[in-house]
């Protein structure tokens, strides 16, 4: 009888993201207090892996309701993040169809790009409502994003893809 | 036509639909509009409680390590505790004299019970940071008579004020927050001044619209500035630390110390008259 292949990495993938916004709440029982996200943004560069790699739960309608669920949480303008993850996407999905080697540099200047894009988003939406026009904070979490991409991919492929090799065995 | 334009197709189209949603969601968030506020209140609420149930199980692995080490120090602490009530013991036999001004203060404040502050005791349900806001979702929203501007308290120290009221939850920002911004009293001299929240602030606050010829000393303490029917007058936030040449160059001659630490907070009062 054939034994169906089961391949978990679209629930991970998921899994990973959705922990990603929970974060702070799951991590504040340890005894510390750093506040991760003030040096790098994990989920701006999860949606960019995920889309990149065309992971199946990582839709527009799905990131829609992921980012009124993230702004729920964190309190940021409603709709604000289902912008920015929608913008990311977007950018991802063009740069994987338009690759021409796959290469890594072309990806992350790609990641930086969109992110780029994704920060001058989130900079005109806070100024306009929050009247927030400290950039310095913006600036740091997009370098902190960007250097971090390269150790992050190789984590998450490494993790994909022996989820991948357990799945198919 | 449009939907021959390879730019233009089914997918660009749905993305711009949602975007335009996004826009209109952004709009009418920041116009407060009546109708939005009460379903966004209600999506809040039903997250807040949803967050807190499915992240529970989570923290409960995560703090299983530090549960054993106190499980392991519980003997320890035990027999110290066997120790100090001997020693309490032994303090309460020799001061009895004691006894008598306690029933004088016993008095006093009972008749202080007028100008005591209603407080309302709320659990911490999300602890919710990104690298602008640094916020918590309590458990405790209009119903329980919480409004927006209320103090938020842990052990008698201020750490916030309540931002936006749900039926059921509420959201509060740390000092710390970037929109933070307290009015306060410093120092023997009772200056007035106004404590800035900023993310990038490590443990630290920045004072602002201090009068130019204060002068603090190390360790002066900071209360709250009384803003009527928001905040209370005396609420101790922080103390003073003078700022060294160095950090002088780059803001302000002070910052404040807080004294309190975040990872405690899991549970706080808030006050609501």
């Amino acid at each position: 009888m054939l034994r169906v292949k089961k391949n978990y990495n679209n629930i991970i993938a998921l899994s990973f993201f959705i922990i990603s916004i929970l974060f702070n709440s799951i991590f504040n029982e340890f005894s510390f207090d750093v506040n991760l996200n003030k040096y790098f943004n994990i989920q701006y560069l999860l949606i960019y892996f995920f889309s990149f790699n065309r992971f199946r739960f990582f839709s527009i309608t799905t990131l829609f309701f992921l980012g009124l669920l993230n702004d729920s949480i964190a309190g940021s303008p409603f709709g604000m993040s289902s912008c920015i993850y929608i913008l990311i996407y977007k950018i991802a999905v063009y740069q994987n169809t338009i690759k021409l080697r796959s290469i890594f540099k072309a990806e992350w200047i790609a990641f930086g790009i969109s992110i780029f894009a994704a920060y001058i988003l989130v900079f005109i939406i806070y100024s306009l409502i929050e009247n927030i026009y400290d950039f310095r904070m913006f600036i740091y979490n997009f370098f902190g994003t960007f250097f971090i991409y390269p150790i992050a991919w190789i984590f998450l492929k490494y993790i994909f893809l022996k989820i991948e090799v357990v799945g198919n065995e | 036509m449009q939907a021959d334009n390879s730019w233009f197709d089914k997918s660009n189209l749905r993305v711009f639909i949602i975007f335009l949603v996004c826009f209109g969601f952004i709009y009418l968030d920041s116009i407060n509009q009546k109708l939005f506020s009460k379903t966004k209140s209600i999506i809040n609420d039903a997250v807040a409680y949803t967050s807190y149930g499915v992240t529970y199980p989570l923290k409960k692995i995560v703090a299983f390590p530090s549960f054993i080490n106190d499980t392991i120090k519980l003997k320890d602490q035990h027999q110290q505790i066997k120790v100090l009530e001997n020693q309490i013991e032994e303090l309460t036999e020799q001061n009895k004299f004691l006894k008598k001004d306690f029933k004088k203060f016993e008095t006093f404040l009972s008749e202080e019970d007028s100008v005591k502050f209603e407080t309302v005791k709320a659990k911490v349900l999300i602890d919710a940071k990104n690298f602008i806001s640094d916020s918590f979702v309590i458990n405790k929203g209009s119903e329980s008579g919480l409004q927006i501007g209320n103090p938020v308290i842990k052990n008698n120290y201020l750490i916030g004020q309540i931002t936006e009221v749900n039926q059921k939850t509420s959201r509060g920002i740390f000092l710390t927050d970037i929109n933070s911004r307290v009015p306060v009293l410093v120092g023997e001299n009772l200056y007035q001044a106004i404590l800035i929240g900023s993310p990038l602030a490590t443990g630290r606050l920045s004072l602002e619209f201090l009068p130019k010829n204060s002068e603090l000393k190390n360790g002066d303490i900071i209360y709250t500035s009384e803003i009527e029917g928001i905040l209370k007058k005396g609420i101790i936030v922080g103390s003073i630390i003078k700022n060294t040449e160095n950090e002088k160059n780059m803001k302000n001659a002070y910052s404040v110390q807080q004294r309190y630490e975040k990872l405690e907070v899991d549970y706080v009062s808030v006050f609501i008259k």
